[in-house]
C-alpha cells in the first residue's frame, strides 16, 4: 500500500536549486526518473527534449501517457544511467533516492523534485514547477486552465442524505481523507467512510470492516487487474462481492489514473461524479462501469 | 511348529556371508547359535526374520517364510535384535503391548487376550513391578528384560534372540536366559546367537556352531563344543568341564 | 484407567479447540463482538451481521481449525517417523516447499482456474522438499543432519519463493512474500477452505493410518519390520499424507512455523511418548493453538494485523532453543 501511497504522493519541490527562469535557455536534455515527474514533463516539454523517463512511463497500464513515452529510452532510476544521458535536467520525486539525487547534484545538474499531491493546489504546484523547470511556464498555465474547467464540471453538492463512500485499493487500504483520492470523493459530492487522516494515505480496513462501515458505494482502485496476485484475490471475497451486489454501488478506477497526482485525475473526478448522478436516478442499474 | 532352513545363501554389501547351512528343528527347543564374529550368526537369524533377501528355502511348517503375509508372519516370529533400544521414553507396559502389535485388528482396541499375552510376558520376564516406569530410567540389565518382555508378549511359536546377554551382568545374564528357557518350556522355539559359550551350553537343548557362513558342529551342547572344534573354529585353547546344567567352557589361550 | 485418562485428554483438547473456533467466530478486530449486531433490530445490520460471520469468520475459523489440526498431526507424525524430537514440517523445510509450489502456480500458472490448482501446486512442493530432505539426509538421519539439511531446504525454497515473486507480473509481489513467508488467516474466503479441505481430509486420513506403525517404530526399522509393518508402505503414507495435508494448508495461508513442533511436545506429558497415541491429541491442540493465536493477531486495533506466523514464531522459537538445550545435555 505505501509504495502506491508514496507514487500517489509526488511533487516538485524546487529542490534548491532554482528552477529555470524566463530568460534562460530552456533545457534540451531532460532525464525523469519517476513516474509523477514523467507525466508532466512529457506534456509540458518541448518534444525531443526529453531524452529517458522511468521504466513503468511506457507502460499502458502504469502510464496516462503511454504513448508519449514509447519512444523514449528507459532508465531504473539509477545514477548511472542518469549521467551517462549527460542531462542538463533532472527531474524527480520528493521521494526519490536521495543518494541518488546527491550523486546527481555533485554533476552540477540542476534538479528539481514534484511533490506528493494531496490536494488539488499540490496538482497546480506540481504542473508550474515543471513547466517553468522546462522553459514553458504558460503550457503550464494552459493546463492548469483546462484542469481548473475539469473540475468545475465535475463538482457536485453532497446530498440532503449523505452518501457514504470508500474507495478501496486491492491490497485490503481504503484512501484516508488527506489524498488526492479522498478530495475526489469529497469534490463529487460523497462522504468519505475513513474520516481519520493517515500519513501513508490510506488505512488499513479488512472486508469485515469495511463491511461494518457501510458504505453507499465503493470505489475500487484496481491495478493491473488481469495479472494474479493476493491482492486481486482479496476483492474476489465472496463477502465484499455479495455486500455490493446488495447493499452498494461500484465502480472501478484504474490505477494509472491516481497513482500521481497530475491533472489526468479529472477521469477520475468524471467517473466519480457519474456515479453520484447515478444515485440521484432512483434505483437503476447499480454500478457505472 | 517344524522350522525348515535348507541351502541359504546371503551376502551382505557383495560379500556372501551365509554359504549355504541347513537346519531343521521341531518345537519345543532351545537352538544356540554360536561362532565367532564374522561367523554369519546374525546374518542366519535375519534372514529366518525375512529382513534381508536370501536365496534357498526357509519354511515355518511348510510354508516359506518370505511368502507368508507380513502380519502373519510378525504373529509366528518374533525378533529381537541385538541391543535393541527404545527411542521414545515409553513406560514399560507400553513398551511390552507393542508386542500385540501383530494381533491387534484394524479400528479395534485391544482384546482381553492381548492384556492377558502382555501380563504373561511381564510375568515371566519379572518387569510387572516396573509397568509404569519410563523404559530410559531403567538400568540397563532392567530394561533388557522389559525388550525381551515385548518379544515374548508376541507369543510367537519361533523367538529370535541375537545376543540377548551381551552388556548384561551375570545375575541379568542369568535372569534373562531363564526367562528364555522358560518360555520353550512351555512349547515354543528359540533361537539364540549367543557368545557365552558357558551359558549357551547350560540352558540350550542343541547349538548350531556356525563358521564363514557354514555349519561346522550341530548337535547337544557336549558334542559341539568340543576341544577340536573350539581350536579349529574359535582358535582357542579352553578348560572344559562339568554335565548338564553344570557343563562350562573356559578359554584359556590363543592358539597361535 | 489410561484409556480413560487418554479419552478425558482428547476431550478436554477437543472442547477447548470447540471454544477457541466459537471465539475465533464472534470476536474481530480489536476483541470487539459480534453477538450484539447477531440481535440487531435493524433488518440490514442484522444481514450484514450475517454476511460477515458467514463469508468472512466462518472460512477464518475453519482455516484455523483444519491448518491448525493438519500441523499438530502432521507435526506429530514426523517425529514418531524420523524418531526426532525436533522434527517437524517447517523446520524440515516441507512447509516452505509448499509455499513454492504454490507460488509457482499462483503467480505462474494458467490464468483461468489456477486458484483451485494452487494446493496442487503447495503439496507437490512439499512432496519435493519431503523427497530433498530424505536425499539429503538419508535413513536414520541424526538430529544434526535433520535440522540442517531442513535449514538447508527452507533457506533454498524461501530464496526461490522471493525470486519468483519477484520474477512474478504481479504489482505487489513484495508485498505478498510477506505473506507466503509468514502466514496468515486475514480475509480468506469460503473457496480456500473449499480447494483446500479435501486435501487436507486425505493427507490426515494416510497420516492417521500410520499410528500403530509409529508405535513400532519406537523400537527401530527392523523391530517395526518383525511386527508386521511394512517399511517402505508406512513411509510412504506418512510422507505423502504429510505433503498432502501441509501443502493444502500452505498454499492457502503461508508457511506457519513451529506449530507442528511445540504442539507434540505440550501433549506428551498428558498422553505419554507413544508416537500413535499422540497423533489425535496433538492434532486437537494444534487446533485449538492456532485458534487461539490467531485471536491474539486480532487484539492490536490498529495497522495491519500482524502476520500469524509472526506470533507462532515468537512463541516456537524460543521454546525450539529451549528443546535444543535439553536434547544437548540429555545427550552428551
Amino acid at each position: 500500500m505505501k509504495p502506491i501511497a508514496s507514487l500517489l504522493a509526488i511533487l516538485i519541490v524546487a529542490s534548491g536549486l532554482a528552477p529555470a527562469r524566463a530568460g534562460e535557455p530552456a533545457p534540451k536534455r531532460i532525464v525523469s526518473i519517476n513516474l509523477c515527474s514523467d507525466v508532466l514533463a512529457l506534456e509540458l516539454a518541448d518534444p525531443g527534449t526529453v531524452k529517458s523517463v522511468f521504466r513503468v512511463a511506457a507502460d499502458p497500464e502504469d502510464s496516462p501517457v503511454a504513448d508519449l513515452a514509447s519512444k523514449i529510452p528507459l532508465n531504473n532510476a539509477t545514477a548511472e544511467e542518469i549521467l551517462a544521458a549527460r542531462p542538463d535536467l533532472v527531474l524527480a520525486h520528493r521521494f526519490s533516492s536521495p543518494f541518488t539525487l546527491s550523486l546527481v547534484a555533485r554533476a552540477h545538474v540542476p534538479v528539481v523534485q514534484v511533490k506528493d499531491a494531496s490536494n488539488f493546489e499540490d496538482i497546480r504546484d506540481n504542473v508550474r514547477a515543471v513547466a517553468a523547470a522546462v522553459g514553458h511556464p504558460e503550457r503550464g498555465e494552459a493546463w492548469i486552465a483546462r484542469f481548473d474547467a475539469s473540475l468545475a464540471a465535475s463538482k457536485r453538492r453532497p446530498p440532503a442524505h449523505p452518501l457514504r463512500a470508500v474507495i478501496y485499493q486491492d491490497l485490503g487500504g481504503a484512501a484516508a481523507a488527506n489524498t488526492i483520492l479522498g478530495a475526489l470523493l469529497e469534490h463529487a459530492g460523497f462522504e468519505n467512510v475513513v474520516t481519520a487522516p493517515s500519513s501513508g494515505g490510506f488505512v488499513n480496513l479488512s472486508i469485515e470492516d469495511l463491511i461494518d462501515k457501510r458504505p453507499d458505494f465503493v470505489a475500487v482502485g484496481v491495478y493491473r487487474a488481469k495479472e494474479p496476485s493476493l491482492a486481486h484475490a482479496l476483492l474476489a471475497h465472496p463477502a465484499l462481492r455479495d455486500y455490493i451486489a446488495g447493499h452498494a454501488r461500484a465502480v472501478d478506477l484504474p490505477a494509472k489514473l491516481w497513482t500521481c497526482g497530475t491533472p489526468f485525475i479529472t477521469d477520475i473526478a468524471d467517473r466519480l461524479a457519474a456515479a453520484r448522478d447515478g444515485f440521484d436516478e432512483p434505483k437503476r442499474q447499480a454500478s457505472a462501469d | 511348529m517344524e522350522l525348515r532352513v535348507e541351502n541359504l545363501r546371503a551376502s551382505l554389501g557383495g560379500a556372501r556371508v551365509l554359504r549355504g547351512p541347513s537346519v531343521a528343528a521341531h518345537s519345543p527347543n532351545f537352538i544356540g547359535l554360536v561362532g565367532p564374529n564374522g561367523a554369519g550368526k546374525t546374518t542366519l537369524v535375519r534372514a529366518i526374520a525375512n529382513l534381508i533377501p536370501f536365496e534357498g528355502t526357509i519354511a515355518l511348517d511348510g510354508a516359506a517364510v518370505n511368502v507368508i503375509e507380513a502380519r502373519a508372519r510378525a504373529r509366528k516370529i518374533a525378533y529381537l535384535a541385538q541391543g535393541a533400544e527404545s527411542h521414545w521414553p515409553l513406560t514399560a507396559e507400553r513398551l511390552v503391548a507393542l508386542g500385540r502389535l501383530p494381533h491387534l485388528e484394524p479400528f479395534r482396541a485391544p482384546q482381553p487376550s492381548d492384556e492377558e499375552a502382555i501380563e504373561h510376558a511381564m510375568e515371566l520376564a519379572d518387569v510387572a513391578q516396573f509397568r509404569q516406569r519410563d523404559v530410559l530410567t531403567l538400568s540397563g540389565g532392567e530394561r533388557a528384560r522389559v525388550l525381551l518382555a515385548r518379544a515374548l508378549a508376541v507369543e510367537a511359536e519361533l523367538l529370535l534372540v541375537d545376543e540377548p546377554v551381551a552388556s548384561l551382568d551375570p545375575y541379568h545374564q542369568l535372569g534373562v536366559m531363564e526367562v528364555l528357557r522358560a518360555y520353550v518350556d512351555r512349547g515354543r522355539m528359540v533361537i539364540a546367537v549367543l557368545h557365552d559359550l558357558s551359558l549357551a551350553a547350560r540352558f540350550c537343548d542343541r547349538l548350531i556352531l556356525l563358521d564363514e557362513g557354514v555349519i561346522r558342529a550341530d548337535g547337544v551342547p557336549a558334542q559341539v563344543l568340543t576341544p577340536e572344534n573350539l581350536r579349529s573354529v574359535y582358535r582357542v585353547e579352553a578348560q572344559i568341564g562339568g554335565e548338564g546344567r553344570n557343563f562350562f567352557v573356559q578359554p584359556m589361550k590363543r592358539v597361535e | 484407567m489410561q484409556r480413560h485418562s487418554y479419552l478425558l485428554v482428547n476431550l478436554g483438547l477437543a472442547l477447548l479447540a470447540c471454544v477457541f473456533f466459537v471465539a475465533s467466530i464472534y470476536v474481530g478486530r480489536g476483541g470487539e463482538l459480534l453477538v450484539g449486531k447477531l440481535h440487531a433490530i435493524d433488518e440490514t445490520d442484522r444481514s450484514l451481521a450475517w454476511l460477515i460471520l458467514r463469508e468472512v469468520r466462518l472460512p477464518r475459523a475453519l482455516l484455523g481449525l483444519f491448518v491448525g489440526a493438519t500441523l499438530g498431526l502432521t507435526g506429530a507424525a514426523l517425529q514418531g517417523l524420523l524418531r526426532n524430537p525436533l522434527a517437524e514440517p517447517g523446520l524440515i523445510g516441507a512447509s516452505s516447499g509448499a509455499a513454492l509450489g504454490a507460488v509457482l502456480v499462483f503467480y505462474f500458472g494458467l490464468a483461468a482456474g489456477s486458484a483451485m490448482l494452487v494446493p496442487f501446486g503447495g503439496v507437490v512442493g512439499a512432496l519435493l522438499s519431503l523427497g530433498i530432505l530424505y536425499l539429503l539426509a538419508g535413513r536414520n538421519p541424526s538430529i544434526v543432519t535433520l535440522i540442517l539439511a531442513g535449514v538447508a531446504i527452507s533457506a533454498f525454497t524461501s530464496a526461490l519463493t522471493s525470486l519468483a515473486l519477484s520474477l512474478a507480473a504481479s504489482p505487489y509481489a513484495v508485498y505478498e512474500i510477506i505473506f507466503w513467508l509468514l502466514g496468515s488467516f486475514t480475509d480468506r474466503s469460503m473457496d480456500q477452505v473449499r480447494f483446500a479441505a479435501p486435501f487436507m481430509a486425505i493427507g490426515a486420513i494416510l497420516v492417521a493410518s500410520t499410528a500403530r506403525g509409529l508405535d513400532a517404530l519406537t523400537l527401530g526399522e527392523d523391530t517395526a519390520a518383525t511386527l508386521g509393518f511394512n517399511q517402505s508402505s508406512l513411509k510412504a503414507r506418512a510422507v505423502l499424507g504429510t505433503g498432502l495435508a501441509v501443502g493444502a494448508a500452505v498454499s492457502v495461508t503461508g508457511v506457519i512455523g513451529f506449530v507442528g513442533l511445540v504442539v507434540p511436545h505440550l501433549v506428551r506429558p498428558l498422553v505419554g511418548h507413544q508416537p500413535g497415541r499422540l497423533l489425535l491429541p496433538s492434532a486437537l491442540a494444534g487446533a485449538a493453538l492456532l485458534l487461539a493465536a490467531d485471536l491474539l493477531v486480532r487484539l492490536p486495533l490498529d495497522g495491519p494485523e500482524p502476520k500469524l506466523g509472526v506470533v507462532t514464531s515468537l512463541i516456537g522459537a524460543p521454546f525450539f532453543l529451549w528443546l535444543i538445550l535439553r536434547t544437548r545435555r540429555e545427550t552428551p
